[in-house]
C-alpha cells in the first residue's frame, strides 16, 4: 500500500493473522504447563486477552501433539470424556527455546523503535 | 441436540478417514462444553437459533475439518511463483504449436479455414493437457522438498555466472526460434522420403536440380546444430564465447551453402518428358526459378556473410566488455584497499 493510501482491513487482518500465528503457539505451550482440555484453554487464553477461534485451536493442539510437544490422555470430568492437554518433556525444552527467541524479538524490536524514535534511524511515518 | 448431532456427521465427512472418530469425539466434547457454559450464563437450555449461532461461530464444517489435514495446499509458496512462471510458458508455447500446425496444415493442404477452426477447438484441450501436467510436476515437487531437504544441498558456487544486459537473451524469443526450428528441421529430415513437400502439386514437372543432394546433408547437420544452440540458449540464456563462435560457425556454413548453391546453374530441373498442366513446355517456367533461386542465393550469402561478422563482433564486444569490467573492479578493489 502506498504511503497516504486509504487503510486496507484485509491487509492488517492478513499480517495480523502472519503475526499471531507464531506467539500463538508459545502462548498455547506456556499454557499448557498445567493440564487444559480444548475448551477451557481456549478460555484460559481469552482470559489473558488471546481470543482463539476454535478451528484454529483445536487442530493446533493435535499438530503440536503429533510435533511430541504435547502428550494428552482422555480422562472423565463433570460425568463426561475429555481429552487432557498438558506440556511433555520436549514441549517444556521447546518453550524455553521460544521464550528465549521471543525475548529477543522482543528486545530487538524495542531497539529499533527506541532508535527510531530518537531519529538515528530516518523519520517513520506518523501512526494513523 | 441433533443439529449438533448433524454438524458432528457434517464435520467427519471431511475429515481424513483414519482420524475420524478421535477427532469428532473430542470436537463433541468441546462443543457440549461450550453449550453447558451459555447455559450455565443463561439459566436455560438453548434454543435452535441460539444453538445455530453457537454452530455457524464454531465454523463451517468444510472450513473446520480442512484444518485438521496436514497438508493444506498442492504447491507451496516455495514453488508457487515458478510453477505460474511454467504455466504461462507452457500456455505459450501450447498456443505457438497450434499456430505452428495451423500454418503447416495450410502450407502443405489448404484451406485456411478449416485448420484455424481445428486448432482453435484443439488448443482448449491442449491448454488443459498443461495445465494438468504442470500442476501434477509441481505438485510433486513440492511434495519431495517436504521429505528432501533439498534446498541445504545447493552451492551458490555452482549458480551462472554474472549476465551483462547486453550479452542476455530472450527466452521467449530462443522458444520461438526453437520451435520455428524444430519444425523446419522436421520438415527437412522428411524430404527424402516425402519429396512432393518441396514442391507440391508442382512435383508433376519440376524437380530439384542435383546441386541440392550435395549441400543436403550440410543443411541439414547445420538445422541439428542450430536447433542444439537454441535448446542451449533456453536453458542457459545468455552469451558466452564459445557459442558466439559457434553462432558465427553456423552463419559461415550457411555462407559456404549458400555459394555453393549460387554456383549451381540448376537449383530446379525439369521433370523428363512433363509439360505444364496447361500442356505448355516446362522449361521456360525452369529458367525462370533458376533466376529467382539465384538472386535469393545471392541475397542468403550477403545476409549470410553480414550475420557471420555481427557474430563475430559481438563476441569481442562481449570481450571487451568483460576485459572493461574485470578492470575496474580491480580499480575499486586497490582503492578501497
Amino acid at each position: 500500500m502506498a504511503h497516504g493510501s486509504p487503510f486496507d482491513p484485509a491487509l492488517f487482518d492478513n499480517l495480523r493473522l502472519e503475526l499471531r500465528r507464531g506467539c500463538l503457539t508459545v502462548a498455547v505451550l506456556a499454557a499448557l504447563r498445567s493440564e487444559q482440555y480444548g475448551y477451557t484453554l481456549r478460555k484460559v487464553l481469552a482470559e489473558h486477552g488471546l481470543v482463539v477461534d476454535e478451528g484454529t485451536l483445536y487442530p493446533l493442539l493435535r499438530r503440536l501433539e503429533t510435533q511430541g510437544l504435547l502428550v494428552s490422555e482422555w480422562r472423565e470430568e463433570g460425568k463426561r470424556n475429555k481429552r487432557f492437554y498438558r506440556l511433555s518433556v520436549e514441549g517444556q525444552r521447546m518453550l524455553t527455546l521460544l521464550l528465549v527467541e521471543w525475548r529477543s524479538l522482543d528486545t530487538a524490536l524495542d531497539d529499533i523503535l527506541a532508535e527510531a524514535q530518537h531519529g538515528t534511524t530516518g523519520p517513520i511515518p506518523a501512526s494513523r | 441436540m441433533e443439529l449438533l448431532d448433524r454438524y458432528l456427521q457434517a464435520v467427519r465427512f471431511f475429515l481424513p478417514r483414519a482420524q475420524q472418530d478421535d477427532i469428532i469425539r473430542e470436537l463433541s466434547e468441546n462443543l457440549h462444553s461450550a453449550i453447558e457454559d451459555r447455559e450455565g450464563d443463561l439459566g436455560r437450555p438453548l434454543t435452535e437459533d441460539e444453538l445455530a449461532a453457537l454452530l455457524r461461530a464454531h465454523g463451517h464444517p468444510m472450513m473446520v475439518a480442512g484444518r485438521y489435514r496436514s497438508n493444506q495446499q498442492l504447491i507451496g509458496p516455495t514453488f508457487f511463483p515458478i510453477y505460474v512462471f511454467a504455466l504461462k510458458a507452457g500456455l505459450g508455447i501450447a498456443l505457438l504449436v497450434t499456430v505452428v500446425l495451423v500454418t503447416i496444415g495450410t502450407v502443405m493442404h489448404g484451406d485456411a479455414g478449416r485448420h484455424l477452426l481445428e486448432a482453435f477447438l484443439a488448443y482448449p484441450g491442449r491448454a488443459l493437457m498443461v495445465f494438468a501436467w504442470t500442476t501434477l510436476g509441481f505438485a510433486a515437487l513440492d511434495w519431495a522438498r517436504t521429505r528432501v531437504k533439498l534446498t541445504h544441498s545447493w552451492d551458490p558456487r555452482t549458480l551462472p555466472a554474472l549476465v551483462a544486459p547486453g550479452d542476455a537473451i530472450s527466452r521467449t524469443r530462443s522458444i520461438c526460434e526453437f520451435l520455428l526450428v524444430s519444425a523446419a528441421t522436421t520438415w527437412l529430415a522428411m524430404l527424402p522420403w516425402a519429396p512432393a513437400m518441396i514442391f507440391g502439386p508442382a512435383a508433376a514437372f519440376i524437380a530439384p536440380g542435383p546441386v541440392w543432394s550435395t549441400v543436403y546433408p550440410a543443411i541439414l547437420l547445420m538445422s541439428f546444430a542450430t536447433l542444439a544452440l537454441h535448446a542451449t540458449n533456453v536453458a542457459r540464456p545468455f552469451w558466452t564465447p564459445t557459442r558466439g563462435y559457434f553462432r558465427a560457425a553456423l552463419h559461415a556454413g550457411g555462407v559456404v551453402v549458400t555459394l555453393i548453391l549460387l554456383r549451381a546453374t540448376e537449383l530446379v530441373v525439369a521433370v523428363p518428358e512433363a509439360t505444364l498442366p496447361d500442356g505448355r513446355p516446362v522449361a521456360p517456367l525452369v529458367d525462370m526459378l533458376n533466376q529467382v533461386g539465384q538472386l535469393g542465393m545471392a541475397a542468403a550469402t550477403v545476409v549470410g556473410v553480414i550475420e557471420t561478422i555481427r557474430a563475430l563482433h559481438g563476441v569481442r564486444s562481449r570481450r571487451a566488455r568483460q576485459a572493461s569490467a574485470a578492470n575496474r573492479k580491480q580499480a575499486s578493489h586497490f582503492n578501497g584497499a
